[in-house]
């Protein structure tokens, strides 16, 4: 193996036993009544008390899976908008995608409150619709990457409010209001699982394919036309892919916000990586800081549990501003 | 060879340029000169497909417009004037030259990577490769990128001012290394402002003036036809007797 394919494969070299502690971690602390040494004997097979398995198989196992799809959708999510639009500030959060899953989730719940899967549909529409909002606001106010974010906060405001209108008026539409607002894992259960899994799984595999396609937006997009990209469409493609990931996340977990800005930007400073590596890094490192977030702020607290969501913004805004403040200083806002 | 018949380009539907009739043939270099804003620049992106044409632009007798991207990028390299200052490293950005070349998989196989060695020597950055086009002078992102082009290995090129950023020495270097790829049978067009250099270096000469071309003409040609010269680019050629090209500029 060479140095720079060493360099290369540091991410996943250090990524992958850091994602088997966290997993474990995660799986092993909680506030339920019963011992980590006990989830333990159940994990190993070693028997253990009824209780300590339906806590497993039914709480611990589908929250660690949720926190493992929702890390990996939203930062691969991330990197795919950023590099789409060449804008390190680009996120599904920031740029109201989130917020629209969250608000057709909310609208689907009230319509149809016994049919889950249709949520997933909504959500895709929601975040959709935001994408396109964003995009028509950002085309007639001149497609700078500045107009663009600030599109996005916009579209974001105007969906949150109208989302927290419908919680307002309809508490009954979501279980957890601030967990959803916030973004948290907790009350996962098995069967809302699959679907967005499914999802997420189409969505980064279209993301693995268009890689290649989406290293050439860097050149230009005359010059990536003339290698035989069809840049318009690719785009389209690569922000489409970002739209379905973030709203197969926001199904299970809420509006949880800033892993699809961390993790990706921590990537993309290096030149090295393809984009197919740093999506393989977004599945690692996305699923380690929402384990992480996830653990930590269940077990902290404890008897008490907070959102995850509240951590990843503590974290996530000081990392907001040193990305403004980085670009601010090479000035590059107006390209 | 590319046959273009009653070509007609320009934004927003409004024209910008017209050709009637103008032959690329392998093995030539074809010189694309004009004022600014004549409309150079805009008929090699319509021949790309970055703006669409009507009219005829005929590849082997199948029409440019009707191929895919890719299809299109097997035969037609094609490289815009301004060129993006990227982080990534020299050989990477050679070997996107290979983006149209390589299967769905788009994973590099071993005719790729001897494609894109044999670009960077043609172009003297192999010994380059690994550092970043960001750290590189004008000329030398310049001929990165024309790396990634002869990566492409399609029978045309097309050259928005190849030689436009570069020191004098290496605009020779470049020019040279044209005219080897042409004799080697492929079919380049390039646009440019130097008229003496174009003089020397193409085959042919094309002059867009306000968006209509004049008929391609021979380079040896050129000077003797002082008043069309005059006309549409405010200078003439005159003999140089000696020096670097055979003509120099004249009033």
């Amino acid at each position: 193996m060479s140095w720079n394919s060493l360099q290369n494969n540091k991410i996943m070299i250090t990524g992958i036993p850091v994602l088997a502690a966290c997993i474990l971690l995660s799986l092993l602390s909680g506030n339920d009544a019963v011992t980590s040494a006990e989830l333990l004997r159940v994990l190993t097979g070693a028997g253990g008390s009824r209780t300590t398995q339906i806590i497993l198989y039914q709480i611990r196992i589908p929250r660690t899976a949720a926190c493992l799809l929702c890390g990996s959708s939203l930062s691969v999510a991330g990197l795919l908008l950023q590099e789409a639009l060449s804008n390190p500030l680009a996120s599904p959060g920031i740029m109201g995608i989130n917020s629209g899953a969250g608000l057709f989730v909310l609208l689907s719940g009230i319509c149809f409150p016994h049919v889950y899967s249709v949520r997933n549909a909504a959500a895709f529409a929601g975040a959709l619709l935001s994408a396109i909002l964003v995009f028509l606001i950002a085309r007639k106010a001149g497609m700078s990457k500045s107009v663009i974010i600030l599109a996005g906060v916009a579209v974001s405001s105007l969906m949150t409010a109208a989302s927290n209108t419908i919680i307002t008026l309809h508490p009954e539409s979501v279980s957890d209001k601030v967990g959803f607002s916030m973004g948290s894992l907790a009350g996962i259960d098995l069967q809302r699982l699959p679907l967005p899994a499914l999802l997420i799984f189409v969505g980064i595999a279209a993301a693995f394919f268009l890689g290649p396609g989406i290293e050439l937006f860097a050149i230009g997009d005359e010059a990536a036309q003339g290698l035989g990209l069809a840049v318009a469409r690719h785009r389209k493609l690569t922000v489409g892919c970002a739209v379905l990931l973030a709203s197969a996340a926001v199904c299970l977990c809420g509006l949880l916000g800033f892993v699809g800005l961390i993790v990706p930007n921590i990537l993309r400073l290096s030149d090295q990586l393809t984009v197919r590596r740093k999506i393989l890094g977004c599945i690692v490192w996305g699923s380690n800081l929402v384990l992480v977030c996830d653990t930590l702020m269940r077990t902290l607290f404890y008897p008490y549990e907070l959102p995850a969501g509240l951590l990843l913004s503590l974290i996530g805004t000081p990392f907001f501003i040193l990305i403004l403040m980085r670009r601010g200083i090479r000035g590059k806002w107006h390209d | 060879m590319i046959e273009l018949k009653d070509f007609r380009a320009g934004y927003m539907g409004a024209e910008k340029i017209r050709i009637d009739d103008l032959k690329i043939e392998h093995g030539h270099i074809l010189g694309l000169l004009g004022r600014n804003g004549s409309g150079k620049s805009t008929f090699l992106k319509a021949l790309v497909g970055i703006i669409p044409h009507e009219g005829r632009a005929i590849l082997d007798g199948i029409e440019i417009s009707a191929m895919t991207h890719r299809e299109r990028a097997r035969q037609i390299a094609y490289l815009p004037q301004q060129l993006s200052t990227v982080s990534m490293s020299v050989g990477t950005l050679a070997a996107h030259g290979r983006f149209a070349r390589m299967s769905f998989s788009k994973v590099m196989g071993e005719k790729d990577r001897e494609a894109v060695r044999h670009a960077l020597e043609l172009t003297d950055l192999w010994a380059e490769r690994h550092r970043s086009v960001a750290e590189l002078s004008g000329g030398e992102r310049q001929r990165a990128y024309l790396a990634m082009v002869l990566a492409q290995e399609t029978e045309y090129l097309l050259l928005d001012e190849p030689a436009a950023s570069l020191d004098i020495s290496h605009q020779i270097e470049i020019m040279e290394l044209l005219k080897q790829l042409s004799s080697d049978g492929r079919g380049i067009v390039i646009t440019s402002h130097d008229l003496p250099q174009s003089a020397a270096y193409c085959d042919r000469i094309c002059v867009i003036d306000r968006g209509r071309t004049t008929a391609a003409i021979p380079a040896a040609e050129l000077a003797g036809k002082t008043n069309f010269l005059r006309e549409t680019l405010g200078v003439t050629l005159t003999p140089a007797g000696k020096g670097l090209y055979p003509y120099v500029l004249d009033r």
